[in-house]
C-alpha cells in the first residue's frame, strides 16, 4: 500500500482508465459487431453493437467463400511455426558461441549480428525480390520462409541471457562430461526459457502481421497469409459489402487475440524488461 | 604448457566456429550483402527486367535531393513520427502511472491495452476505415450527436495524415505502457514512503518527484522503439489510402515500396531506401546501446 488516496482521485482514476481500454478495445469489438450485422442495419443511421437480424452466416459464408480464408490461416500458422523453429535452431547455437567460447574473430561475428540488426528488412526486400525472381522462388513458401530463418535479434537476447547463466553450472556441466551441444539445449536453453518465450512471442507477433514482404513475393491467393489475404479481400470488394469484409478482419486478427490472452499469465512472469521487442 | 593451451584454443575454436558459422554465414547472405547491393544498385541506373543496367555514381542521390516528392514524403514522415512518438508517449505514460496505482486487475487492464498491438493492423485497418467512414462511420455519428460537424478523415489532405497517426498512436500507446508499467514496478516503495514523510500526499507529486526521474531511461527507450516502428509505417496506408490524397500519406517507406514494385525505377528506388536504412540504422543503433546496459534503479 503506497498511501491512502481520497476516493475521488480513485474514481477519476478509474473513469480514465475505462476510457483509455475503452478506445483501445473498441475497433476490435466494432470490427466484431459490423461482421454480424446486414448492410440495411449498418446504414440505418443508428447505432447498433448487437444485429437484429443477424446476418452473421452469410457474412462468414461470403468471407471464407471469396477467398482461400481458412487456407491463409493454415499459411500462417505453417510459416510462422517453420520460421519460429529456424531461428531458434540458427540463433541458439551462435548465440552460446558468442556468449560462452573465447572465439578468435569474436568481435567480427559479433560485429556482424549487430550490423543485422539495423538492416530494416523492408531494406533489403528489393536484393531479395530479384533473388527469388532469379531461382524462381517467387510465389511459393520457401518465399515466405526462407529470407526469415535467421534472426539477428534472437542471437542478440539469447547472448545476453547465455551470459547469465552461473559459471557454477557450466563447469558442473561440463565435468559432468555433457557435450558443448547438449550443454546448450539441456542447460543453456531451459535457463533461458523467459528470453525464449519474449522472442517466440515476438516471432509469431510480426510474421502473423507482415503484410510488406508478402505483398512483394506472393501473388496466388491460396498461398497468401493471413496480413496478405486481408489485401486480396479488399481487392475483391464490390461495393460496400462491409459485413463479409469484418468478418474476414475478425478471422484474421483473432486467433493471434485469443493466443496472447491466453498466453498472459506466462507473459507477467516475465520480469524486468517485460515484451522489450 | 603452453603447447596444450594453444591447441585447446584451437579445438575450441573449431567447435565455436562449428556453433557460429550457419548463423553468421547466412546473416551475410540474407541481410549484408543484399544491404550491401541496395548501396550499390542505388549507384546505377536500371529499369527492372531491362537488359542493359549503367554505373551512374552519385547521379540518383542529386535527382533524390532535387526531388520535391522527396522531400515532401521526408516531411510527412517526420511529422508522423512526431505525432506517434508524443502520442504513443505521453498517453503510455499516463495509462502506465493510472495502471500502477491500480489494486486489482493490473495484469487485465494491461493486456487490454496490448490488444491494438497484438491484432494484425491490416486487419484492423479496415476496422478503422469503417469508424472513420464519413456517413455511417462511429466517429462522425457521435460527433453529430454532440452537434459537431463530421468529415472525410481518410481522404481530406487536411486530416488524413492525422488520422493514419491517430491508428499508429492507438497501436503503439499500450505497449509502451506496457514498457514503463515493467519499469515502474521495480522502483522500491521505501522510495514512495519516504516521500510520504515528507509530506507529499498528491499523485502527481510522486510523479514529478519519482517517478518522471526514475523512468527517465525508460521513456528514451520507448521514444526510440515507437520512432522505429512509426518509420515502418506501412500496413494503413497500403490499405487505406495509398499516400493519397494528394500526398499527403506519401510515408518513406510507401515511396519506397512506389519506386521499386511498382515503377520498377531500380536504382533510384534503392537510392531512396539507403536513406531509409540510415534513419533506421541510427535509430535502432540507440535502441541497442539501450538494451545492453539496461539501467537499474537500486
Amino acid at each position: 500500500m503506497k498511501h491512502p488516496i481520497s476516493a475521488s482521485a480513485t474514481f477519476l482514476r478509474r473513469i480514465v482508465l475505462g476510457l483509455t481500454a475503452g478506445i483501445s478495445v473498441a475497433p476490435l469489438v466494432w470490427m466484431f459487431a459490423l461482421s454480424l450485422q446486414s448492410p440495411g442495419e449498418m446504414f440505418d443511421g443508428y447505432f447498433h453493437l448487437l444485429p437484429v437480424h443477424g446476418e452473421m452466416i452469410r457474412n462468414y459464408g461470403q468471407a471464407l467463400h471469396r477467398v482461400p480464408l481458412l487456407r491463409s490461416v493454415v499459411n500462417g500458422c505453417v510459416v510462422c511455426a517453420v520460421v519460429l523453429l529456424c531461428q531458434i535452431l540458427t540463433a541458439a547455437p551462435c548465440a552460446y558461441a558468442l556468449a560462452r567460447f573465447r572465439l578468435r574473430h569474436e568481435r567480427i561475428l559479433f560485429g556482424i549480428v549487430i550490423l543485422s540488426i539495423l538492416i530494416p528488412h523492408q531494406a533489403i526486400a528489393l536484393p531479395l525480390y530479384l533473388l527469388c525472381w532469379r531461382f524462381g522462388l517467387l510465389d511459393s513458401y520457401a518465399a515466405l520462409i526462407i529470407p526469415n530463418i535467421v534472426s539477428p535479434f534472437a542471437i542478440f537476447l539469447l547472448r545476453q541471457s547465455f551470459r547469465a547463466v552461473p559459471d557454477d553450472l557450466l563447469c558442473a556441466a561440463r565435468m559432468d562430461g555433457l557435450s558443448e551441444w547438449s550443454i546448450l539445449w539441456r542447460v543453456m536453453i531451459p535457463f533461458s526459457k523467459e528470453t525464449l518465450g519474449v522472442f517466440a512471442a515476438f516471432s509469431l507477433i510480426s510474421h502473423w502481421n507482415e503484410l510488406f514482404w508478402p505483398l512483394i513475393a506472393i501473388r496466388n491467393s491460396r498461398l497468401a497469409t493471413p496480413a496478405l489475404s486481408v489485401v486480396f479481400f479488399r481487392s475483391q470488394e464490390t461495393g460496400t459489402d462491409v459485413g463479409p469484409m469484418m468478418a474476414a478482419a475478425t478471422m484474421i486478427a483473432l486467433p493471434l487475440i485469443v493466443l496472447f490472452v491466453l498466453a498472459q499469465s506466462k507473459f507477467s512472469r516475465v520480469k524486468g524488461g517485460t515484451l522489450e521487442f | 604448457m603452453t603447447m596444450m593451451t594453444s591447441m585447446k584454443q584451437i579445438r575450441w575454436n573449431r567447435r565455436g566456429y562449428g556453433f557460429v558459422l550457419p548463423a553468421i554465414g547466412l546473416l551475410t547472405m540474407l541481410v549484408i550483402l543484399p544491404a550491401v547491393a541496395v548501396i550499390v544498385l542505388s549507384c546505377t541506373r536500371w529499369l527492372f527486367g531491362s537488359a542493359s543496367i549503367q554505373v551512374v555514381g552519385t547521379a540518383n542521390y542529386r535527382a533524390l535531393l532535387h526531388d520535391a516528392t522527396f522531400w515532401s514524403s521526408v516531411r510527412t514522415t517526420v511529422v508522423f513520427g512526431l505525432l506517434v512518438v508524443l502520442g504513443s508517449i505521453l498517453s503510455g505514460l499516463l495509462v502506465a502511472i493510472l495502471i500502477d496505482e491500480e489494486p486489482y486487475f493490473k495484469r487485465t487492464l494491461r493486456t487490454l491495452h496490448l490488444l491494438p498491438f497484438i491484432a494484425t493492423l491490416s486487419a484492423t485497418a479496415l476496422a478503422w476505415e469503417a469508424l472513420l467512414h464519413p456517413m455511417v462511420g462511429l466517429v462522425n455519428m457521435t460527433l453529430a450527436h454532440v452537434g459537431l460537424s463530421g468529415m472525410n478523415w481518410l481522404h481530406n489532405p487536411e486530416t488524413a495524415l492525422l488520422s493514419l497517426a491517430v491508428i499508429a498512436i492507438w497501436q503503439n500507446f499500450g505497449y509502451a505502457a506496457a514498457l514503463f508499467l515493467a519499469a515502474l514496478q521495480v522502483i522500491p516503495t521505501e522510495l514512495y514512503e519516504a516521500a510520504a514523510l515528507d509530506g507529499i500526499q498528491t499523485l502527481l507529486g510522486r510523479v514529478r518527484l519519482i517517478v518522471l526521474p526514475l523512468l527517465g531511461p525508460s521513456i528514451l527507450f520507448a521514444t526510440v522503439v515507437t520512432a522505429i516502428r512509426a518509420s515502418q509505417t506501412f500496413d494503413s496506408v497500403a490499405l487505406l489510402t495509398q499516400g493519397g490524397p494528394n500526398g499527403a500519406t506519401d510515408l518513406l517507406l510507401y515511396r519506397i515500396y512506389q519506386e521499386n514494385f511498382h515503377y520498377f525505377r531500380v536504382g533510384y528506388g534503392a537510392a531512396l531506401t539507403t536513406v531509409f536504412l540510415l534513419l533506421f540504422g541510427v535509430l535502432t543503433a540507440v535502441q541497442l546501446v539501450f538494451m545492453s546496459r539496461r539501467v537499474h534503479f537500486r
